[in-house]
């Protein structure tokens, strides 16, 4: 759907025609639930988050202006409800759950690659292994790589629908990567016999 | 001949297409003579290639259930339509019946016609007083002639059980606590009519939860002035924007 149409649409459901919402879930729901899924894991929450992301976009639709696209919006909408349940269900837990130093984190150590790369690689990571990979991420990271890798959203994109500057963007998906690789050598992933991996920050979670 | 260390970041932007051409140009010049860095660039790309092919569809049942609740919602937002016009008239009662009140008016009989109204749009239960200073808070443009102040604070007469704020960028705030609930409403209570529209468009919408019905209010916030407008024309309100800013958090 393209941005001129989108906007058109919004329109006319403010104008009165509520069953044109629908062409907006359609557009949006496998982007919405999938940042759902791979931010909470279970898809049973991940169905009802998208639900209520879509509900709370209509109820708050008349607030929004169309400066931004509707595609950050709503990812804002969802990834927000999504770091809430995460909060949620870490305090039913009483299981601590760091949000706010992620980009201040220490640095992980990448393991030597130039020692073996031709053996580094030699298979072909699967989904299902860059899934669980994933879900080991802090929350941030989590929510930033989904929202690229799976939404697609540009740097700019990210930047407006997280709310922070570019250059957070560019070293947060970075580190999220730097993260996810040294998850999934340490899971023996990547390669069968991938060096250790060194540094802090692994077990945050 | 810069550190690997420069070119890891980049590597990470190459994969997402967010890289110039010169800087794409300089780091593929360095991969092809780093095995490392070459070796950290093939793990970025099968990375990026697995998550983005992981996709799965969703369940059938959201679009729907979304589709029954939002026409929900625009039933009661229908039904509610009456609310928002007795909570705007109840407000022009208030604003009636403070005035009389602080001796603003000089006709008596508008404050009888403001307390026997027989349109039962608004009456004294609309108003219920507390402690305050009602006077010292106006800020409109005629401060000097409201400097009077007199014991009581209005507050709106909407039955809600809850509230949230909804801003353009998709942020909500919600107003669960029935104490801060109940201090919302008197915030939200008409202070004054105004003599300027507020500028561009809404800041939030603030939204009553009454159960059946619904009372949605468009609330501008300025540096030293908060106007509300339930679809009846913009009022100044008795909250200080920091008063408002609170319940934005």
């Amino acid at each position: 759907m393209t941005e001129f149409f989108e906007n058109g649409v919004i329109r006319s459901v403010l104008d009165g025609n509520i069953n044109d919402f629908e062409q907006l879930v359609t557009a949006y729901e496998k982007n919405v639930y999938n940042l759902a899924l791979r931010m909470v894991g279970d898809p049973d929450d991940a169905a009802d988050i998208t639900q209520e992301t879509f509900i709370k976009a209509y109820r708050a639709l008349g607030s929004f202006r169309g400066d931004s696209k509707f595609s950050s919006w709503i990812y804002r909408i969802a990834s927000n409800m999504c770091l809430d349940f995460l909060r949620s269900r870490s305090r039913r837990a009483q299981v601590p759950l760091s949000f706010e130093n992620e980009d201040a984190e220490g640095e992980i150590e990448l393991p030597d690659m130039s020692q073996n790369p031709e053996k580094v690689l030699m298979k072909k990571l699967s989904m299902e292994a860059v899934r669980r990979g994933m879900e080991k991420l802090p929350p941030k990271q989590r929510q930033i790589l989904v929202l690229r890798e799976l939404c697609g959203l540009s740097y700019a994109e990210l930047a407006q629908t997280l709310s922070v500057e570019e250059g957070t963007v560019k070293s947060r998906i970075f580190r999220a990567r730097k993260r996810l690789c040294a998850i999934l050598l340490g899971d023996g992933n990547i390669s069968d016999d991938a060096a250790s991996i060194s540094g802090k920050g692994d077990t945050e979670e | 001949m810069r550190d690997c260390e420069y070119y890891r970041e980049k590597i990470s932007c190459l994969i997402d297409d967010e890289l110039s051409e010169q800087d794409t140009a300089e780091l593929m010049e360095h991969i092809a003579d780093c095995p490392e860095c070459k070796a950290l660039y093939d793990a970025f790309s099968a990375v990026s290639s697995a998550a983005s092919e992981s996709m799965v569809e969703p369940p059938e049942h959201i679009a729907p259930a979304v589709m029954r609740e939002v026409n929900a919602i625009a039933a009661k937002r229908k039904r509610g339509v009456w609310i928002k016009s007795l909570s705007a008239a109840a407000c022009i009662a208030l604003v009636v019946f403070v005035g009389a009140r602080a001796g603003l008016l000089n006709d008596p009989g508008v404050d009888k016609a403001a307390n026997e109204s027989e349109t039962n749009i608004a009456d004294d239960d609309a108003l219920k007083g507390v402690n305050g200073e009602y006077g010292d808070m106006y800020r409109g443009e005629d401060a000097n002639e409201a400097e009077k102040s007199f014991d009581g604070v209005a507050t709106l007469d909407i039955d809600a059980q809850s509230a949230y704020f909804a801003s353009a960028s998709g942020d909500m705030y919600y107003v669960e606590d029935s104490a801060e609930l109940e201090k919302l409403k008197s915030l939200m209570a008409p202070l004054t009519d105004i003599k300027r529209a507020p500028e561009g468009e809404p800041d939030y919408n603030l939204v009553f939860d009454c159960g059946e019905n619904v009372v949605v209010m468009e609330i501008y916030i300025e540096d030293d002035v908060v106007f509300a407008d339930s679809g009846d024309g913009p009022y100044v309100v008795a909250g200080t924007p920091e008063e408002i800013k609170a319940y934005l958090k």
